[in-house]
């Protein structure tokens, strides 16, 4: 990752590098543009400046039916009355002439209508010669009579020309010319924009095929292109061009093997080329100087220094030096970002880890309620999966308050703490998909989330069995407390009993025999009743420390021994009646008859116990199958369903209060672990005021 | 061996100096417009340059005296004076040795001087009084000097009886007076013909000069550059001649300042006036 942070960094780097190196060239391309229309722009006002003086000039002073008719003069009759008219007209333009002359126009060249030179007032010497072939321009103006103007080389070298026919008296007469001197132009063109230096060079074959031949060699090889020449600046004569200042010939050197520069010349471009000499940044701008014909004959050429270069060039330093700092800034965030980032996600792992591995529910729960989290624990304990929870309101869902109350979110506690900022802890009710209720254990943060609200996230642990527990702890030893204040009762009683009767035996000589025998007996009772309850607490004893209640196994007649009891219970209990109902036959069962005795004698006392006087209780015997079964039902209050389900435990009582013999607790609890211990079953139906019913199912010998 | 080895020397010389030299600087008279002189010049230099082997630069002074000047102040090597300028010259100055001399265009190595005016100033020569008159320079053969004998000569008369004025180049004499700023003028008879296609009439000529010369400083330069420079010029046929500008193109004759013995016995005035009368 870090290695792909790098190879970013270096692209970007990079890409940034070239855009900007892009922009600066792109900016010195467009400032060099400027320089090339300046230039071009300041060349054609040149031009136009020197189009007015010679327009002004040709319509005052030419044009002018005086000079006209002078120049009628010249071109007809003998030779010395054309001399004589040439000479006049020279001697009546010349203060005209010389102050053309002042403003830069040099030449000024009058044409027979056949193109022959008339007169030259720049070079009066020289006349006669034929100019169509040399000068088309002459032959067009001759042949178009239209003004013309252009750049054009003639046999006194090149110069921009103005051409213009001449008509007098309807005849057409010829043709008048001025020609302004590059250097003429450069001056002028240094007056509208100082600061430049100008070099005109022209087409060597042009000059070759076009100047005088004593005048070629007044041009020398350019500096900047050997297919083009210069007026040889080192003449020294007034009027010829300035020699280069030092810098330019270094800078002529440049352009000598500047390849565009020799290209761009060739193909008659406009262009400006950024140069460097001696610390110093130079523009040269090329700008072609087109004949009347459209066709390149020259190129102007202007230096001017050019500082934006290393304006440019600082700009695109600092740029540079601003780019690496921003995206070496940047890159180190990531780097430190990107660390972060793995630590993050690291420890992201872990918490999702510990979150997915923790025995306890989690949930984030965002401003509203609404849940956005939960770990797999979550699930486990409620029942809900994560996309049937994640977004939806938990407390509305599954969070029930005290008596199974619905309350407002926002009189939740845990709600109303949380958006205070505050923590909170506490056992609460959830509602498990299923419905059920759980006991929870909560631990609740408030949690600043990404958008600035409060949020939450809660820690619970399903209590529910450790609150059960607990439940079953109190309810034991509120048993024993029970089961200890019942057996100090139940103890106490018989023995108290046994105490006085033996006291009055001992006390008492006078008792009669019958006296001391009805004492000895009920004594004897009370001992065995005492006896019956160390038995029971030692079954007791015996089931809770896993080993088997002990059976002594004998054949006996079910029939009888209920017949027995029932009997016994009916002097006991006269107010109740007993509806017996059995088989005729004996049924034998193998049991252990002290055992299942116990069990009918403990059915029968809670039948009596829980039934009113007066009320009948059933009994009714009879073979199912392989086994017997015995119903024993009362019309007593009933039991409670709650009850129902207890009324096997240990030290159950269905009413507390009553501290009776047989109260303790135990003889549901021993009937049904004696009756199941002879592989039988004990069962009890019951509706509240409708009495109970219990069936005592024990195998017939052959299924046991 | 003694007697070659001189010559090996002054060949060795010859062979290394043009290697070590500076360029020779060379002045021509200012007779016409600088773009005429420069461009009659240009190829006779070049010429001497690739004959040579030597580097020549062309330093234009404005007029006859200035040239002069520069020359006795030791600034020159060569310079192409008339008459006039080389007595005036070598007066002062011996070391100034005339090389070749220029041929006019008839073939003679002689010129002469006109006095010049329009048709229409013809009438003037009636009375040849308080005229202007257009001159050259004054240390300038066809200036006052050549001026001053003509009118005596033919008309008997003197510039001193007319106004005069020093115009500089011949060619501008000859234009002056077609432009009817001066009646007449004097100048270089082969200069003044090139403009008869203005109206410009030749009134009087003086007897032929000693043709204009190249003339060479040998405080400045050994006699063997000297000798090789009129060789060279004495070489040069017509089709290198006729590359040259048309007022020396048209032949060359070795000169020397014997040339000049004529011309020292002509009376020259006692002075020449530097400044024109009016």
């Amino acid at each position: 990752m870090r290695l792909a942070l790098v190879v970013i960094f270096l692209v970007v780097w990079g890409l940034g590098l070239f855009a900007l190196h892009s922009r600066w060239q792109e900016k010195q391309r467009l400032r060099l543009a400027e320089h090339t229309s300046v230039v071009a722009t300041t060349y054609r006002a040149s031009i136009a400046m020197f189009h007015l003086t010679t327009e002004t000039f040709i319509r005052q002073v030419v044009q002018r039916p005086d000079v006209l008719e002078t120049f009628a003069r010249g071109l007809r009759g003998t030779e010395a009355q054309r001399s004589q008219a040439r000479g006049e007209l020279y001697r009546r333009l010349a203060a005209a002439y010389a102050d053309l002359d002042q403003h830069g126009v040099h030449q000024l060249h009058f044409h027979s209508s056949e193109s022959h030179s008339f007169l030259r007032f720049h070079a009066p010497d020289k006349f006669g010669d034929a100019l169509s072939e040399i000068r088309p321009s002459v032959g067009m103006v001759n042949r178009d009579r239209q003004a013309i103007f252009g750049f054009e080389i003639g046999r006194f070298g090149l110069g921009f020309r103005y051409l213009y026919p001449l008509l007098y008296q309807e005849q057409h007469l010829g043709s008048v010319e001025t020609g302004v001197t590059f250097r003429a132009i450069s001056e002028a063109m240094a007056r509208i924009d100082p600061g430049r230096e100008y070099l005109l060079t022209l087409r060597r074959d042009l000059v070759e095929r076009k100047v005088f031949s004593d005048q070629r060699k007044l041009y020398i090889d350019s500096p900047v292109h050997a297919d083009f020449l210069i007026e040889d600046p080192s003449l020294k004569i007034p009027g010829a061009p300035r020699p280069a200042i030092p810098v330019l010939r270094q800078l002529n050197e440049q352009l000598r093997r500047h390849a565009e520069v020799q290209s761009g010349m060739l193909a008659g471009a406009s262009f400006s080329l950024a140069l460097s000499h001696a610390n110093d940044d130079w523009a040269v701008s090329f700008v072609p100087a087109e004949n009347i014909s459209g066709e390149n004959v020259a190129y102007l050429v202007a230096y001017s220094h050019f500082p934006v270069v290393a304006e440019l060039r600082r700009e695109y330093y600092a740029s540079f030096v601003l780019l690496s700092l921003v995206l070496a800034g940047l890159a180190g965030l990531s780097w430190r970002l990107l660390g972060a980032h793995r630590t993050l996600r690291r420890d992201a792992r872990q918490l999702q880890a510990i979150t997915e591995t923790i025995a306890d529910g989690l949930y984030v729960m965002e401003h509203g309620g609404q849940i956005s989290l939960v770990n797999p624990a979550f699930e486990n304990i409620l029942g809900y999966r994560a996309d049937e929870i994640v977004g939806r309101v938990g407390h509305d869902l599954f969070h029930v308050h005290d008596g199974g109350r619905e309350l407002p979110q926002a009189d939740c506690p845990i709600i109303q703490a949380t958006q205070k900022g505050a923590s909170y802890h506490g056992e609460e009710l959830f509602r498990h998909k299923n419905g059920q209720l759980l006991t929870v254990e909560l631990d609740c943060q408030p949690l600043n989330l990404p958008d600035g609200t409060a949020g939450s996230v809660t820690a619970f642990r399903d209590i529910s069995e450790r609150k059960a527990a607990q439940l079953r702890l109190l309810e034991s030893d509120r048993i024993k407390g029970e089961f200890i204040a019942t057996a100090s009762h139940e103890l106490r009683t018989p023995l108290t009993v046994i105490q006085g009767y033996l006291e009055l035996l001992l006390t008492n000589e006078e008792l009669s025999a019958d006296q001391v025998h009805e004492i000895e007996t009920v004594v004897y009772d009370k001992a065995l009743a005492l006896e019956r309850i160390v038995e029971d607490l030692l079954d007791v004893s015996r089931i809770e420390a896993g080993r088997p209640i002990h059976l002594d196994y004998n054949e006996v007649d079910m029939v009888r021994e209920i017949s027995t009891i029932v009997a016994q219970f009916r002097k006991e209990s006269p107010r109740h009646r007993f509806a017996l109902r059995l088989p005729e036959q004996p049924v034998v069962l193998s049991i252990d008859k002290f055992k299942i005795v116990q069990v009918l004698e403990n059915l029968l006392n809670n039948a009596v116990k829980f039934s009113p006087p007066d009320t009948e209780i059933r009994l009714s015997g009879e073979q199912v199958g392989d086994r017997f079964e015995l119903r024993i039902s009362d019309q007593g209050i009933g039991i409670l369903p709650e009850d129902q389900a207890h009324i096997f435990d240990k030290f159950h009582r269905v009413d507390n209060s009553d501290t009776a013999v047989g109260g303790f607790g135990l003889g549901l609890y021993l009937a049904k672990r004696i009756v199941e211990a002879h592989a039988g079953e004990l069962q009890v139906e019951s509706e509240l005021g409708q009495g109970a019913t219990f069936t005592l199912s024990l195998p017939l010998p052959d299924a046991s | 061996m003694f007697k070659v080895l001189p010559v090996a020397l002054l060949t060795l010389l010859l062979v290394v100096s043009p290697l070590l030299a500076e360029p020779l600087i060379f002045a021509p008279l200012p007779m016409e417009t600088p773009y005429t002189v420069v461009s009659q010049w240009k190829p006779l230099l070049d010429y001497l340059e690739e004959s040579l082997g030597i580097e020549l630069e062309i330093d234009y002074s404005l007029s006859n005296d200035e040239v002069v000047d520069k020359f006795k102040a030791g600034k020159l090597d060569l310079a192409y004076l008339g008459p006039l300028p080389y007595l005036t010259l070598r007066e002062g100055f011996p070391s100034a040795e005339p090389v070749v001399v220029f041929h006019e265009k008839s073939g003679e190595p002689t010129y002469t001087c006109a006095i010049v005016a329009t048709d229409a100033a013809r009438e003037s020569l009636l009375e040849l009084k308080n005229r202007r008159i257009a001159l050259t320079q004054p240390l300038s053969t066809c200036g006052y000097f050549a001026v001053q004998g003509l009118m005596q000569n033919r008309w008997q008369t003197s510039l001193q009886a007319n106004r005069f004025r020093y115009l500089g180049p011949h060619d501008e004499v000859a234009l002056a007076v077609v432009r009817g700023e001066f009646d007449f003028g004097g100048l270089k008879t082969a200069i003044a013909r090139k403009y008869s296609h203005l109206g410009l009439t030749i009134l009087a000529e003086s007897p032929p000069f000693p043709g204009l010369a190249l003339v060479a400083n040998s405080q400045r330069l050994a006699p063997a550059r000297i000798e090789a420079i009129r060789r060279a010029l004495l070489a040069a046929d017509a089709d290198i001649r006729r590359q040259w500008g048309d007022n020396i193109r048209h032949g060359v004759s070795a000169a020397s300042d014997q040339n000049y013995a004529g011309m020292r016995q002509l009376p020259l005035p006692a002075s020449i006036p530097q400044q024109g009368n009016f």
